[in-house]
């Protein structure tokens, strides 16, 4: 049996490990790591073929995340930032996306933009495709058009300006309550100058209090690995934090599981 | 900007292919898709178009896929049929009648050709059957002439051209022709004009120098031969010079192509590899179809990895230079990704991904810009 195939695009590593755990945790996916050809074909064709490495030696081309189910195959493409709407038109460009997609779907984060700009943008810039993409989001995203589901989903919560990581320590104040305290207590330590001279960004505070229990849980392996492997996102924080029951909801609707 | 010849190309009915349509086609277009996707039916179908009134064409084109099996030819009327679309039909009625319709923009004349043909039959008098002697009650009708049934095909070609567009549904001429098996269709050459000159270079016409020594020999030729040397020289250094000369041993007046080699000295063109005869058999090809239209089948056959990007660069620089568009298929993306390094603006290279569905044929276009990133930037496959 073939699966309807759905197309979730997000901005960068973090948010596709992010995003796969979700999936895997709370609504019953599968990481696929089989054998290529068992790849569903449509996902076949996002498998990198390097082109000649001609002064760029260093290039590195990422495959997408699959997951499954009996019947989706979801694949979480990380589109380089900036680049993620150029990369996905792209893509789209290449595919039969009408008839091969049963959604396409994004999840991004609102930490330059507010959320009704970022939905302003991500709407023009895949006008191509689907001029039907979500002009603007409530609590729980916006999920529109039919065939395919078009969706659109902003972190942190749809309202507030942020990043994944202001989500994730309010996950991690449910899973790891005592690391998140000393992590903040650690972080606390360092003076207004200080930070300053390092030169923070907006929500960094927030990056490196995940970035240190991460580090805790994981010594010497990178956010993604402890996103993938700990308990940041699990079913008691998805029980206290609506901000999680609003991603969960937004992705049964865009994967049309919703009862 | 001086419009091309063809601008696009619509290929409604032609062998098995359906609706299919090349739009804005560029310097090179390049043809991919998996096997039996039509991608060679399409430069039949752009070959015939462009010749549309001359039989040698039709009947060469319908033959260029047995170049290499002269004795198990399928005979010529059957060629014929095979350029046509049918009906699906169990009826065996709707196999004798079969239809081409192709359309196209640009500043080729030709805008339209619809092409017919019902299976006929005659009464034929055999000369062989004729000498055929009969034993006991036969033996009356010895020399007496017994006729026999040959079959044919009545072919009625419409075309459409600009002079005619006020209207639209009568064709601005019409030619019909009666074909017959046993016939030498050659002979009937039909008409050469309207047309656009055209070539096909198929993987393996290299090998028959038919035709090859005439290109070599046209003055055309004497323009950019120093530069036919130094793509043949992207395969093997030591080729130093060309020539059209009468082998010292032969008894006949038959003249060969030579070649000046370092180490061997001169040596025929037969006695080289693949490589360096196929790039000279495209380079002589291509010259010959200024302002018109090359064709190649297999662009990457027979030419090293390495040798690829020197060789489509001078395919495209001379592209340009004598004003010939190229439509050509390939099956390697080492090829695709050779030509995006030689070209350089979305209307110089255009790639079209034939894809067969149920009721017709899907084309995904890219041009130069898309097909870069696709490629360089994201690694795609383009090819199917």
């Amino acid at each position: 049996m073939s699966r309807r195939c759905v197309l979730i695009g997000v901005e960068g590593n973090h948010d596709q490990a992010f995003l796969c755990k979700v999936l895997r945790e709370l609504l019953g996916f599968s990481q696929f790591n089989d054998d290529e050809s068992k790849l569903d074909s449509l996902w076949r064709k996002f498998i990198p073929v390097y082109p000649p490495k001609t002064g760029r030696l260093y290039l590195r081309l990422d495959m997408p995340s699959i997951l499954y189910t009996d019947t989706l195959s979801v694949a979480v493409y990380v589109g380089e930032g900036s680049k993620l709407i150029d990369n996905l038109n792209t893509k789209l460009a290449d595919i039969d996306y009408s008839t091969d997609l049963a959604a396409f779907g994004i999840v991004v984060d609102a930490d330059k933009y507010t959320p009704p700009q970022v939905a302003r943008a991500y709407h023009d810039g895949f006008q191509e495709f689907f001029p039907d993409f979500p002009t603007e989001v409530g609590e729980s995203g916006s999920v529109t058009g039919n065939s395919p589901k078009l969706g659109l989903y902003i972190l942190p919560n749809n309202y507030d300006q942020g990043v994944l990581d202001t989500l994730l320590c309010e996950c991690g104040e449910v899973a790891y309550p005592t690391h998140m305290e000393r992590a903040k207590a650690y972080i606390n330590q360092f003076s207004s100058e200080e930070i300053q001279k390092i030169g923070w960004k907006p929500f960094d505070r927030e990056k490196a209090t995940v970035a240190a229990v991460a580090s805790i849980l994981k010594p010497g392996k990178t956010n993604t690995v402890s996103i993938a492997d700990n308990k940041w996102i699990c079913a008691q924080a998805e029980q206290q934090l609506p901000q999680l029951q609003n991603l969960t909801h937004f992705l049964k609707k865009l994967l049309g599981i919703l009862n | 900007m001086t419009p091309k010849s063809l601008e696009s190309i619509k290929i409604h009915q032609f062998r098995g292919l359906r609706d299919l349509e090349l739009g804005n086609l560029g310097l090179i277009n390049l043809l991919v898709g998996i096997n039996n996707s039509g991608k060679t039916s399409v430069l039949e179908a752009i070959n015939i178009y462009c010749h549309p009134l001359d039989l040698r064409v039709w009947l060469g084109t319908a033959r260029q896929r047995e170049q290499e099996a002269i004795r198990a030819r399928t005979p010529a009327i059957d060629a014929l049929r095979w350029l046509f679309s049918h009906e699906f039909s169990f009826d065996k009625e709707q196999l004798q009648k079969g239809n081409i319709l192709i359309s196209s923009e640009g500043s080729f004349s030709v805008k339209k050709m619809e092409a017919t043909y019902e299976q006929i039959e005659g009464i034929w008098v055999s000369d062989r059957r004729n000498k055929r002697s009969f034993s006991g009650e036969e033996q009356a009708l010895e020399n007496e002439e017994i006729p026999g049934i040959r079959k044919g095909l009545d072919l009625k070609i419409d075309l459409f051209t600009e002079q005619l567009s006020l209207l639209e549904s009568v064709p601005s001429l019409t030619e019909s022709f009666q074909l017959w098996e046993d016939e030498f269709l050659s002979r009937l050459a039909g008409k050469g004009e309207p047309s656009l000159r055209t070539a096909i270079v198929t993987p393996s016409s290299h090998r028959s120098e038919i035709g090859q020594i005439r290109l070599l020999s046209e003055a055309r030729f004497q323009n950019f031969k120093s530069d036919v040397l130094n793509l043949l020289q992207q395969l093997d250094r030591n080729i130093s010079d060309i020539e059209i000369l009468l082998s010292p041993e032969t008894v006949t007046s038959r003249f060969n192509i030579y070649i000046h080699h370092e180490r061997l000295g001169l040596a025929p063109i037969s006695t080289f590899g693949d490589g360096v005869r196929r790039l000279l058999h495209i380079a002589l090809k291509l010259a010959s179809v200024k302002g018109g239209v090359l064709l190649i089948d297999e662009l990457e056959s027979t030419i090293h990895t390495e040798a690829l990007q020197n060789s489509f660069s001078w395919l495209t620089k001379w592209c340009k230079e004598m004003d010939v568009q190229l439509l050509a298929t390939t099956h390697s993306l080492e090829a695709v990704d050779a030509l995006l390094e030689v070209t350089e603006s979305s209307s110089e290279l255009v790639l079209y991904r034939l894809e067969p569905k149920e009721m017709h044929t899907r084309v995904v276009r890219h041009d130069w810009n898309r097909l870069k990133r696709l490629r360089e930037e994201l690694g795609q496959e383009v090819r199917w």
